[in-house]
């Protein structure tokens, strides 16, 4: 008896398991994966010229590539513009919202500038993913007139380089080595690391080329019938998004609260071998521009005008930006502007956490980093 | 194969039970062995041949020691040799090569790469054992050898425990290969429990907890605090633990399915109270099978040397269990500090005092210093491995504002460690009132209901196992 109570109790289990799989996938056919981690509120949105997509995210590269070849047949000058999320999101997105590049866009046709503006963005994107995109463009010999790079001194710290992202890249010739230096040598000998494999990479290939391979493609084939098993990418990331937010902050808090002698803020310091290990990227890139004839614009990426917000060290952001202008101030194909401040403190949104966000704003503030960036190339270009 | 795959649970597991019980107890064998085969050629058919040709060798051998007794010690060594042979062969001459290599580029001396370019075969340090376990165990005449190969090649190649263990001790086990097995609902029902907890600690939890770890061991240590590493220390411990109970879990209730009973690969490890505990609690059979099959017959031959001998014994022990881990000196440093550990709990008398008088603090320390063993073992290299040690052994690294891992690693750490202390409390009320918790059966329906929904949201057979590589 004992014994049938339990074997009924954990067929109930297992059936109880798939329906919940099966109820849950269903309720995420809507979640996007992509929002998490952006901030209360804040969205991931794409932007259109005319019905043709201008901007990328992570590894969507190819997505921009039609409508680049568009304009450049067209004859426009075209304006690449690289960063990180704070170009493809918006706080409290509402219907007509727009981000800096459709903005930017829109000035250049109001003002009949010849400019095409398109945009590729990672979030958290290190200066060495940056390298990794131009790369990419350059490979399918997609050469912008002027690419614009912001600093972002928080995503300095991001390490290693984006697995979506250099899984993307394809093998870099030794002339774009000879060109783009370093930096451009390392990604590449990174990228033939991470396909040859380390020791963990080594663990992967042993089911590369197997007959379990086969196997399990088939019965994956199979179970992508089913929508709630489609949707198990986006379930994963919600429990991952519940976990983060409901276990790993209130926790945080809880912790928090316990440490009410805590009143000095700690700042967050970017170790300065992957400050190094940045700058050698932006050399890289400029590098290769300077081989195109590309000229670069390089901005202080806005952030929250809240001293106490900015939970990165302050006075070595300051000193490393400085250090940046003094390096490449002067040079003839290199512009460069402080952006840090342009968007006024109403605009921005909250984190996960509550807290004041220092990185994503609302419509309003891309509208004003898209005019100021156009405004500026407007100058530059009449200069030139 | 992988097993925290779809094809695993499907083939192996519902198939093969399912055909496995239709079947004459008679054609039993045969059919575990072909689906031993199946399963090691589901990752590289070639690779078969060498299980083929190990179980042979060592079948024979086997049959050779009933007939003959004047040549049986030559035998026994020959065999030996050329198991451990092919071992040391796939799993050591690719370092061996480089390091003769390094010293003649060293010295000057011009010579022809070697290409050594070869894959590992997967779990040849488990089945080699587990066929040496025959071989010891028929030499010393603990067990008969067997007449039919099929008996013995179904054992030594039983595709639950081929890649990952527990490594099978003949003595223990090889009966139940041989005898009539059954099966009731209580089998089929502790089996599946045990596979679905398996695929939950693998999938859920030690897939998890990898990407933060593996991240961590990615980045450059200079820049960790010492609470940086301790956290990464301590996270790998959780991650090995259940990625590898995780595997013998699953090993053992697939097994438990076809009807054979397995004896358990760990119990509680970081509830152990002293090294020699945990060695008890933790990778049980590999253990067992160097204490019965190195240690003991080396301290015997070395008991007029006393204390020096035993010592001499568990420190050899320990470098094996090291070098069966990985070709790597990681692994050698890892294993002679167990050993160190081991002597120092034992031989030290007002250390193996305090295992008796305070448990508490016995336990922290073990814990503390089995966690502190774990950096050379994930280390990605010596190096690493140095760096790490001395974050740990620097005050001055002792301090927060150095903190440089993302902080959510230390909540998880936290809440781990609260929830393995729950279930052990919960595993000991259990055990204790087992007459009242037997009342409360059902919960066992939403725990597994949510263990089987989180399996079929993270199960993705890319994530392999760690042990899978040594």
């Amino acid at each position: 008896m004992h014994q049938k109570k339990n074997f009924i109790y954990l067929v109930s289990a297992i059936f109880s398991g798939i329906i919940g799989f099966v109820y849950f996938s269903g309720m995420m056919k809507d979640f996007k994966p992509e929002n998490f981690g952006l901030g209360l509120n804040t969205s991931v949105k794409n932007a259109y010229l005319k019905t043709r997509p201008i901007n990328s995210i992570v590894g969507n590269i190819d997505t921009v590539l039609n409508t680049f070849h568009f304009y450049q047949s067209e004859k426009k000058e075209i304006i690449l513009w690289f960063g990180a999320s704070q170009l493809h999101t918006i706080n409290k997105l509402k219907t007509g919202d727009k981000l800096a590049v459709e903005y930017a866009n829109d000035s250049a046709i109001a003002n009949k500038q010849n400019f095409f503006f398109v945009q590729s963005s990672s979030p958290n994107a290190s200066l060495n993913d940056l390298l990794i995109i131009y790369e990419y463009y350059r490979q399918k010999n997609y050469k912008p007139d002027w690419l614009i790079i912001p600093l972002a001194y928080g995503n300095l710290k991001e390490f290693p380089i984006q697995d979506d992202l250099i899984k993307i890249l394809g093998t870099v010739s030794s002339n774009d080595i000879i060109s783009g230096g370093k930096a451009l040598e390392a990604i590449a000998k990174e990228k033939q690391n991470r396909i040859n494999g380390d020791s963990h990479n080594e663990l992967k290939k042993y089911n590369k080329n197997t007959p379990q391979e086969y196997i399990e493609n088939k019965i994956e084939k199979y179970l992508q019938c089913f929508a709630a098993y489609r949707n198990k990418g986006k379930s994963q990331a919600k429990i991952n998004a519940l976990y983060f937010n409901e276990v790993y902050l209130n926790f945080t808090s809880f912790i928090g609260k316990l440490h009410t002698s805590g009143s000095t803020q700690r700042y967050l310091d970017i170790p300065e071998y992957l400050i190094k290990w940045n700058n050698e990227a932006l050399e890289s890139i400029i590098r290769l521009a300077k081989n195109d004839n590309t000229k670069i614009l390089i901005y202080r990426q806005p952030i929250r005008p809240t001293s106490a917000a900015f939970y990165y060290n302050k006075s070595k952001y300051d000193a490393y930006w400085n250090e940046i202008c003094k390096k490449y101030k002067g040079n003839s194909n290199i512009a460069i502007i402080d952006l840090q401040n342009i968007v006024p403190q109403d605009y921005w949104g909250k984190t996960n956490l509550g807290s004041p966000d220092i990185f994503h704003f609302q419509n309003e503030g891309h509208k004003i980093l898209g005019d100021t960036i156009f405004q500026f190339l407007k100058l530059k270009s009449n200069a030139y | 194969m992988l097993i925290n795959s779809w094809g695993y649970i499907i083939i192996f597991v519902v198939t093969a039970a399912l055909l496995h019980w239709l079947l004459p107890h008679k054609a039993r064998k045969y059919f575990i062995c072909i689906f031993n085969l199946l399963f090691y050629s589901m990752w590289k058919w070639e690779y078969s041949l060498l299980l083929v040709f190990t179980s042979s060798l060592i079948f024979y051998a086997g049959l050779q020691f009933d007939k003959t007794s004047s040549n049986k010690r030559r035998l026994f060594n020959l065999t030996l040799i050329i198991t451990i042979g092919i071992l040391v062969f796939f799993k050591y001459s690719r370092h061996l090569v480089n390091g003769y290599e390094s010293i003649l580029d060293i010295i000057g001396i011009e010579h022809i790469k070697i290409n050594t370019g070869f894959i590992l075969p997967l779990g040849i340090s488990f089945y080699t054992f587990q066929s040496l376990s025959y071989l010891f165990d028929v030499y010393r005449k603990e067990i008969k050898p067997t007449k039919n190969y099929f008996d013995f090649f179904s054992y030594s190649t039983f595709w639950p425990t081929i890649i990952a263990g527990p490594i099978l001790k003949a003595s223990e086990t090889f009966e139940q290969f041989i005898s009539k097995r059954t099966i009731n609902l209580n089998d089929l029902s502790y089996g599946t429990e045990r596979i679905i907890t398996g695929l939950f600690k693998k999938v859920v939890l030690a897939d998890n907890i990898s990407s933060y770890v593996n991240y961590a061991f990615t980045m450059n240590p200079v820049e960790y605090s010492s609470f940086d590493v301790w956290v990464m220390t301590f996270l790998f411990g959780f991650q090995l633990y259940f990625d590898f109970s995780g595997y013998s879990d699953i090993a053992i209730g697939t097994a438990q399915l076809m009807g054979f009973k397995i004896k358990e690969n760990f119990n509680w490890p970081y509830f152990s109270y002293s090294p020699q505990n945990f060695w008890n609690r933790w990778h049980i059979s590999l253990y067992n099978w160097l204490r019965s099959y190195i240690y003991s017959p080396l301290s015997i031959s070395l008991r007029r040397f006393s204390t020096l001998g035993i010592s001499f014994s568990v420190m050899a022990t320990f470098f094996i269990c090291g070098v069966w881990h990985g070709s790597t000196w990681n692994f050698v440093i890892w294993g002679l500090f167990h050993g160190c550990l081991l002597l120092l709990f034992s031989v030290f008398k007002p250390i193996a005092r305090l295992t008796k008088k305070l448990p508490f603090v016995s336990w922290a320390m073990t814990y503390v210093l089995i966690s502190l063993a774990w950096i050379p073992f994930r280390s990605e290299n010596l190096q690493q491995c140095f760096i790490l040690c001395k974050k740990i052994f620097t005050i001055s690294y002792y301090h927060i504002e150095y903190q440089k891992l993302p902080a959510i690693g230390y909540y998880s750490l936290i809440l781990l460690f609260l929830s393995m202390c729950a279930l052990y409390l919960f595993k000991y009320l259990r055990t204790k009132f087992e007459s009242i918790f037997a009342k409360f059966d059902f919960i066992k329906i939403p725990v597994f209901a949510v263990m089987v929904f989180l399996i079929i949201i993270y199960l993705n057979p890319s994530n392999q196992f760690l042990y899978l590589q040594f």
